[in-house]
């Protein structure tokens, strides 16, 4: 039963990890500054997953990303670009529906 | 330091080389910024990486790599197309067995043995070519699926014109590939089966002798078309099971193979010297009418089998031209 509902906690979970990962780059971040942030959210995501993410989310036109030298440190810095801004928008409209459609499913089902 | 080198060179091996050093260059630092964080002695760094998880699934992750040989679209035939070839298997070597039995002048340990060891084999060879064939065809058919989906939208336009059923039965796919399963590993394990059986009275026992027919001397000539070909058929039997492929591509594809299989039986016949010369004077010495009812009755076979295959084939054809008009 716990590994059934691991199962579909993770597939939640992959299902909104794009819009996560999205609202936090309005400011341009690294790799594991980003991890801190989400994680300062209660949003847990492993680096495994993120790193390999950003980059695809890259290619697909959805950040921007640029190295930099801060702190003596070379870093990749990943920043939201205009196409993911509209993107963003366009999706948490689709989350909040979603959420709002199954909020009233489940407490229908609770009366 | 050395255990993060090692790790990013494992992880960017598996790379298409325009990729290759500019992630092993952000990996490293992403790394080294978790490492920073830590209290950085190797204990750490093998925890980190740990939690990375392995360099082939990170590997996998930035190629965004579907992972299954065979995926859920296939799984099912592939299962029960398994199932049929192990059983016409098991199907085969128990009559085989049976046969040895019965035809054996003397039976040694040997003969019983020779049983599950052939089967075993058998089964592992029969796994292999049947799971070679499915990942050929997930491979090429999710790439065909990829490329719809980006050329255009599906719509109801789109549907044939009228519907196309398939060329054959379920019923007879399965014998099709049961048959071609059978006769595979008849010819790689067992060809000495394949001939004429003839018995003599010999006192109050009877002996059975076994002319073969296929020809042992050039077999290792004959042997890889053979098997060019039976693969050929069992692809195209394979293709016609599964139900979801576009009707056209299936027929297309299965009479390609059907075609394939045609052409290589033509050449083996041809070229290979496959069979034993002058079969019937082996059976029957000097005996001319016998000799000429054999080579007639051979030649009348194949002119037979040809024709049904070619009519087949031309069958199919012409309903892959008319569903394309």
């Amino acid at each position: 039963m716990n590994e059934i509902l691991d199962g579909l906690v993770l597939e939640l979970r992959r299902g909104v990890l794009i819009l996560g990962v999205l609202s936090q780059l309005d400011q341009k971040e690294y790799g594991y500054s980003l991890i801190q942030k989400l994680q300062d959210h209660h949003f847990e995501i492993e680096a495994g997953t993120l790193y390999p993410l950003l980059r695809r989310l890259e290619k697909q036109g959805l950040l921007e990303s640029s190295w930099e030298l801060i702190d003596n440190r070379q870093r990749r810095y990943y920043q939201i670009s205009e196409e993911g801004k509209q993107l963003y928008t366009a999706l948490k409209k689709e989350y909040h529906s979603l959420h709002s459609m199954m909020h009233q499913l489940m407490q229908g089902e609770e009366q | 330091m050395n255990l993060i080198k090692i790790y990013v060179s494992e992880v960017v091996k598996y790379l298409p080389s325009q990729i290759k050093e500019e992630v092993k260059r952000e990996l490293t630092s992403q790394i080294m910024d978790m490492v920073e964080e830590s209290e950085g002695d190797e204990k750490a760094i093998q925890s980190i990486l740990e939690v990375m998880g392995s360099p082939k699934d990170l590997s996998d992750r930035y190629l965004n790599k579907e992972k299954s040989l065979i995926g859920p679209r296939y799984y099912d035939t592939y299962i029960m197309i398994l199932r049929i070839v192990m059983f016409a298997l098991a199907l085969a070597f128990t009559v085989i067995f049976a046969m040895k039995l019965i035809f054996s002048q003397a039976i040694t340990g040997w003969t019983i043995l020779e049983y599950p060891l052939s089967l075993f084999n058998a089964a592992i060879m029969g796994f292999a070519y049947v799971t070679i064939i499915f990942v050929f065809i997930e491979r090429n058919q999710v790439k065909i699926e990829d490329e719809d989906l980006v050329t255009k939208k599906w719509s109801v336009s789109d549907l044939p014109k009228e519907s196309v059923e398939l060329p054959t039965h379920r019923l007879e796919n399965i014998f099709e590939i049961g048959f071609v399963s059978i006769l595979m590993f008849i010819i790689n394990f067992q060809p000495q089966i394949i001939g004429i059986y003839s018995s003599v009275a010999n006192g109050s026992q009877t002996a059975w002798t076994v002319t073969p027919i296929l020809n042992h001397a050039t077999r290792n000539i004959w042997i890889l078309w053979v098997n060019v070909w039976l693969i050929s058929m069992l692809i195209s039997g394979v293709i016609k099971s599964i139900y979801r492929l576009k009707a056209k591509n299936r027929i297309f594809l299965s009479t390609f193979f059907d075609f394939l299989a045609l052409v290589l039986f033509l050449f083996i016949i041809a070229t290979q010297n496959m069979f034993v010369d002058n079969i019937a004077g082996l059976i029957a010495p000097g005996n001319e009418a016998f000799e000429l009812l054999v080579n007639r009755g051979s030649f009348t076979l194949l002119v037979v089998i040809l024709t049904i295959s070619m009519f087949d084939i031309l069958r199919k054809l012409i309903k892959v031209l008319k569903q394309s008009t």
